[in-house]
């Protein structure tokens, strides 16, 4: 098991990787939008929670990663606390797992990754 | 649908400062040279692909959009200052219940070569919940 990393996405983070990434989905940055959507709020952009898994796994290997995979389970909302989890599956190979979930153990993403070895 | 078809290709040069905001915005570390693992997002939506080109090319509707699935092989190294030219294919779309799901296969080619792969599904999701 790589060690555990705790997370909060909040709002700004979201409307600034909006700005940043060009995904101008008003379902991720306006409230009466996200609602009318049936939503109860604004959520996470799916690649932000992708990019916190990302920024984990450069964390835990700091080797370059040849694949990246993600599944996304449930949404992401603001304020949110979430755990960032991973293990190898096979440490010579150089694959591994990311799990973010929040704290009831809602699974939001379910990745797999590659590092070069 | 099953069949490979191309939706769209752009070309899209590699501005350092979109890096250098992107990695902010994602809180990646700012000692790797090379683009952030998900940095291809950016070059979809700032090349051409925007998220409401997207819907009307697929012909969702864009309040009932949900980001199922999305990967990534990398199989040379992109950098800022790099051009790439992206080739947009739809690899298969089917329907079940109330969900459409499209499947994406994006080749990103660097110096003719290709550098990354993404694939991902979309799914629109008509009824009570939208995503």
């Amino acid at each position: 098991m790589f060690n555990l990393i705790q997370w909060t996405i909040k709002q700004e983070d979201i409307e600034s990787y909006a700005h940043a990434s060009g995904d101008h989905n008003p379902i991720h940055t306006d409230a009466e939008y996200a609602k009318k959507a049936g939503l109860p709020g604004c959520i996470a952009h799916g690649m932000l929670v992708m990019a916190l898994g990302s920024r984990a796994i450069d964390e835990w290997c700091a080797e370059p990663l040849t694949s990246y995979d993600a599944r996304f389970q449930a949404m992401t909302y603001p304020d949110e606390p979430l755990a960032i989890k991973g293990s190898w599956i096979d440490e010579e190979a150089g694959k591994g797992s990311v799990t973010i979930e929040n704290e009831a153990g809602e699974v939001k993403m379910k990745g797999f990754f590659t590092v070069k070895r | 649908m099953k069949e490979k078809t191309e939706l769209y290709r752009y070309v899209y040069k590699i501005e350092e400062k979109e890096v250098n905001a992107f990695k902010q915005a994602v809180f990646a570390s700012d000692s790797i040279q090379e683009i952030p693992p998900t940095f291809a997002t950016v070059m979809d939506f700032q090349g051409g692909m925007s998220f409401y080109k997207l819907t009307e090319l697929l012909q969702y509707d864009p309040a009932c959009v949900l980001h199922g699935s999305q990967s990534y092989e990398y199989i040379k190294p992109v950098y800022p200052g790099d051009q790439i030219e992206a080739i947009v294919y739809i690899t298969g779309k089917t329907m079940k219940k109330n969900m459409t799901f499209a499947k994406l296969e994006t080749t990103y080619i660097k110096e003719n070569e290709t550098a990354i792969i993404s694939r991902s599904v979309l799914i629109e999701q008509k009824g009570d919940r939208h995503v």
